[in-house]
């Protein structure tokens, strides 16, 4: 029982994560499930479903459907929806279920883009991963697909800002961009053009870990550099202007510890870190469940492991749900996400950026 | 780096050709790599030196994603790579879904890049009854499928199966069928079923075994004929075999 989950709850899965980043791009995303599955993602994992419209699917797959194999019914299904909608491109990927059939969503893909001619990928998520595993591949493959070389490379991309980890945040980091000449914010307020042109640009910023493999992909294919980390407060902002100049750089505490312990996304949660080092704290310990290390970090899912990690803590900064398991001498600093505890806390979820961020530290005594 | 799957009814004998195929093209100096695609774990065999390693699939019940390629990853008969998928508990969970854990537990683990074979070969139970078995054909693993059959009924039956098996994924860019493998049993009318086969098929004859003696000898001692009997003629059947794929992949 000790990976079961008692007082807490489960972060967005990896087929949320690659929802959310594909959320405004005009695809027509499938995800091959039993119909229902995806009010969880529409109810808590996505603040804009009833905002923005989204060609986002769940197959209703049947009992039979898995037993049988009936790959054929969802190839006709999203075929005649593409032919109805006209999707810039067809995503599929899948939950437990198709992960337990084994499905074969690349094989799917290539065999709906040979029918309709529009560019279709698959993506292995499989329900039981984190949401940063899924939006991380979903950027790359949009890399991999999309993006077009560019001879000349001027401004920046931001990589990694959907509402899971940035909601609060996300209007100021377009900000934030456009000052340093954004030429794509992936993929909250993006057009679909920002996509086809973050090619053009001269050093990509990764704010949140499920910008980082789409970096990579980027360095390798464009040369493009990039440097890691979110602007938080006046002093994060300014430090990230020196790591875009500089192109490259992460923003993390060199003083680790156990006294201030952030659990969370690892980019913001490191950016964090170094934020409250320049303001004269020390002894940091992040913890996070994304399965892709971004410094020293614990990497946990696990209630008694968090827990655990937390059990010596002065300060523990941490999603309200958090707070069961931290230690009750501890003080408790609330930084909801919707990652993890989805629409609940979606009015308290601070802006961290710049001068906001420096008020949303100072009214926690930061 | 070459990769091709080898499919057939049970019992045609496919893990001998295919552990013979890989001693053949190990003594000729490639790095060969040969993963056993069957819940039984007895596709290398007759290549082991070392102590036996645990399957794939029973150190991942083990230890999950802790388990790393040099446990599952042994040096068999002139270095052949050896690798055995292996299953669940019998009579318990689902081997084809095994198949393609064994299978992505080596692609997450780069197991291509680290050993860089030169040939990979994929020795697969039987027919492809399931999703799971037809993993070594898709996209990014096998390039070429080989079915193994005798003129037997039931031998060429499974391997019409597999051949339209192969032909409806080719949509998805799956292995193509590189030929078929006779494996001769003196059945009646032996090769007039054959050629049948290979004309509905739309395939061809790339190599023909005929019945020995020696490899049944060769298979007491755990050995291929190529260690047993290197100057046999079965072992020369089998690097006849083995030139004739390795010509027909850079085809």
């Amino acid at each position: 029982m000790k990976k079961a989950t008692k007082k807490t709850v489960n972060e967005a899965a990896d087929w949320a994560g690659a929802n959310s980043a594909l959320y405004e791009l005009g695809g027509l995303v499938i995800v091959h499930d039993a119909s229902g599955c995806n009010s969880t993602y529409a109810t808590h994992d996505e603040p804009r479903w009833d905002q923005i419209p989204s060609l986002m699917f769940i197959s209703a797959l049947t009992e039979y459907d898995a037993i049988l194999g009936n790959d054929q019914k969802l190839i006709d299904q999203v075929v005649e929806a593409a032919e109805e909608l006209e999707p810039r491109f067809i995503a599929l990927y899948g939950s437990p279920i198709a992960t337990v059939m084994g499905t074969d969503f690349i094989g799917i893909a290539r065999e709906i883009e040979t029918i309709t001619g529009i560019p279709a990928f698959g993506l292995k998520t499989s329900g039981m991963n984190s949401y940063i595993h899924g939006a991380s591949q979903a950027y790359q493959m949009l890399v991999k697909r999309f993006v077009k070389p560019s001879d000349h490379h001027t401004g920046i991309n931001l990589l990694g800002v959907t509402p899971l980890d940035h909601y609060g945040s996300a209007v100021h980091l377009r900000r934030f961009g456009a000052a340093h000449g954004m030429v794509s914010c992936w993929s909250m307020g993006c057009i679909w053009q920002e996509i086809t042109d973050a090619g053009q640009a001269a050093v990509n910023v990764v704010v949140s870990a499920d910008g980082l493999a789409a970096a990579e992909e980027m360095e390798e294919r464009f040369g493009i550099p990039y440097c890691v980390g979110v602007p938080i407060g006046t002093a994060g902002s300014k430090a990230m202007s020196e790591l875009i100049e500089h192109k490259k750089g992460f923003l993390h505490s060199r003083k680790p510890g156990h006294r201030i312990v952030l659990i969370g996304e690892p980019v913001q949660m490191h950016t964090l870190a170094w934020v409250l080092e320049q303001r004269g704290w020390d002894s940091f310990r992040v913890v996070s469940a994304s399965e892709q290390h971004v410094g020293n970090m614990v990497q946990t899912e696990f209630e008694e492991e968090i827990a655990k990690a937390a059990a010596d803590a002065e300060i523990v900064i941490a999603d309200p749900l958090l707070r069961p398991i931290c230690p009750p001498q501890a003080r408790f600093i609330a930084l909801p996400r919707v990652a993890y505890s989805g629409r609940m806390y979606l009015n308290e979820i601070p802006d961290l950026v710049e001068e906001a961020g420096d008020a949303w530290l100072e009214a926690n005594q930061l | 780096m070459i990769k091709l799957a080898f499919y057939g009814k049970g019992g045609i004998g496919k893990s001998t050709t295919v552990s013979n195929v890989s001693a053949a093209l190990a003594e000729k100096g490639y790095t060969v790599m040969q993963i056993g695609c069957d819940p039984k774990a007895d596709s290398t065999i007759n290549l082991r030196r070392e102590p036996e390693k645990a399957a794939v699939l029973d150190l991942l019940r083990e230890k999950n994603q802790e388990t790393t390629l040099e446990e599952v990853v042994t040096r068999g008969y002139r270095d052949v790579l050896l690798v055995e998928a292996g299953g669940p508990t019998p009579g318990l969970g689902c081997a084809g879904r095994g198949i393609i854990a064994a299978m992505e537990f080596l692609d997450d683990k780069k197991a291509y890049e680290v050993y860089h074979p030169d040939v990979v070969l994929f020795d697969v139970l039987g027919d492809v009854v399931c999703g799971g078995f037809a993993m070594p054909i898709r996209e990014g693993y096998a390039d070429q499928v080989y079915i193994l059959t005798s003129g037997e009924a039931m031998s060429i039956h499974a391997a019409m199966n597999i051949a339209l098996a192969v032909e409806m994924f080719q949509k998805r860019g799956y292995a193509t069928l590189g030929g078929v493998i006779v494996n001769r049993r003196m059945v009646n009318q032996e090769e007039e079923r054959i050629a049948k086969l290979c004309k509905d098929i739309h395939s061809s004859v790339v190599g023909i075994l005929d019945f020995s003696k020696t490899v049944q000898e060769a298979d007491d001692r755990h050995q291929t004929v190529i260690e047993a009997f290197p100057d046999s003629y079965a072992a020369n059947m089998y690097r006849r075999l083995a030139e004739e794929l390795l010509e027909n992949a850079h085809d």
